[in-house]
């Protein structure tokens, strides 16, 4: 009976060992995969991608800090105020009161009065809050002169094609706009979301001094 | 008669020695392209095969290819070299890696499950187990389709990290202590690892007599 079940449980081993075997890929699908066309462009265009990723989260960490910064140093000036004003209210109070003029003449003139209205309790429709809608009224016309110039030319973000010195040469050398088929874009890693043709498309490339492409974007 | 003044002598030029991945490394990091380019065109069947044992499509195969050498440039300070630890064995324990990660993603996504077992499938199990597990002497080709798709199905159902374990022993042959060295985990952890496996095939396998 022991030995049965030992004999069995070896033999849903050999089961298991046999379903791994199974369950794994053709020889022809594992060579047509390695095999496979533009896959060490794609390995760089990733790469390329990763490095923008990289320096664009640089980025916004450094902005993230700057803003911290400023936030701080907003809240100190604000406290500075505060305190200032703490100190010349305790100041006005503890003033001795002046002593009441002599009346010399009989009519008596009264000042002008000149209210001065906090900001914040001024009512909603006025002068302020005008300004402030005309300001944004102004935004909203400089919004639509950029969409304006954006239309007339969509540009993609540039790709790197060479992700090993793309950070360090970023800042140097020349625009080139130039018109290249769709294969040829996806020769350089760059996937146009469509079927590789002969189609010519747009695109700006920043050419190193030395001649060599440096990275790329499509324009439409 | 052969005139031998006016045979040319013709000077082969030297073998050029292959120049070894540790150097290829090193160029790499220094900004040689071509040089990853090298150790991508020297590893990439290798890399292929890991996945070829865990996916079965070409473009999951591809993906995998993609993701393990972009993981190794990225990786390549951590790279140390030497006799011991070779570059394919480096890169190779990226690709059982980035497997185990595929595998998770898969089975957030529970691409398969055994409710899709067909007929078929269910029927060759009822054998097998009747004849104690022992397969036929030649699985005709009708079998051995069903056998693979039945092994696609009834795997996808294991735990990411059970089913490297269970692939690693018995495809690679490699003994538990080599698995945790691959993978970084302990030994008994290797063990209990195929040990639930086993049992877990087990489980399904009951559930659907």
């Amino acid at each position: 009976m022991k030995h049965q079940t030992q004999r069995e449980e070896e033999a849903f081993e050999e089961f298991c060992r046999e379903a791994v075997y199974a369950a794994r890929a053709d020889e022809d699908v594992i060579n047509a995969a390695a095999n496979a066309p533009f896959l060490f462009q794609r390995v760089r265009a990733q790469l390329g991608q990763e490095a923008t990723l990289r320096v664009k989260r640089n980025w916004l960490a450094s902005l993230a800090a700057a803003g911290q910064l400023k936030w701080g140093v907003a809240a100190a000036a604000m406290a500075v105020i505060f305190m200032a004003m703490v100190l010349v209210r305790d100041a006005r109070q503890s003033m001795p009161e002046p002593p009441a003029p002599a009346i010399a003449a009989t009519e008596i003139v009264k000042p002008p009065i000149h209210i001065t209205t906090p900001l914040a309790l001024l009512p909603e429709d006025s002068g302020t809050l005008e300004t402030a809608s005309a300001r944004s009224g102004d935004s909203r016309s400089l919004r639509r002169s950029s969409v304006k110039r954006v239309e007339e030319e969509v540009t993609t973000e540039y790709v790197p094609l060479t992700f090993m010195a793309f950070a360090d040469d970023a800042n140097s050398g020349h625009v080139v706009r130039v018109q290249m088929a769709r294969a040829a874009l996806l020769t350089l890693g760059v996937s146009v979301g469509a079927e590789p043709s002969a189609e010519l498309v747009k695109a700006d490339v920043i050419v190193g001094d030395d001649g060599l492409a440096r990275a790329i974007r499509l324009v439409r | 008669m052969v005139n031998y003044s006016r045979v040319a002598v013709i000077e082969l030029p030297e073998p050029v020695a292959p120049t070894s991945d540790d150097k290829l490394v090193a160029a790499t990091m220094g900004g040689d392209e071509t040089a990853f380019a090298e150790l991508f065109a020297r590893h990439k069947r290798m890399i292929a095969g890991i996945g070829g044992r865990f996916f079965q499509s070409r473009e999951q195969i591809e993906e995998i290819i993609q993701m393990s050498f972009c993981q190794a440039y990225q990786s390549l300070r951590q790279y140390h070299g030497g006799e011991e630890r070779s570059f394919a064995a480096w890169l190779k324990r990226i690709a059982v890696n980035t497997c185990l990660d595929e595998l998770k993603r898969n089975t957030r996504r529970r691409e398969s499950s055994l409710d899709e077992l067909t007929d078929g499938n269910t029927d060759y199990l009822h054998e097998r187990a009747q004849a104690g597990w022992i397969a036929g002497a030649g699985p005709s080709a009708e079998q051995r389709s069903i056998m693979r798709d039945l092994a696609g199905k009834l795997l996808a159902r294991l735990r990411p990290e059970d089913r490297v374990a269970l692939t690693l022993l018995y495809e690679e042959e490699w003994s538990v202590a080599e698995i945790g060295k691959l993978l970084g985990w302990s030994v008994p952890k290797v063990k209990m690892r195929t040990y639930q496996a086993r049992n877990l095939l087990r489980t399904f396998i009951k559930k659907l007599r």
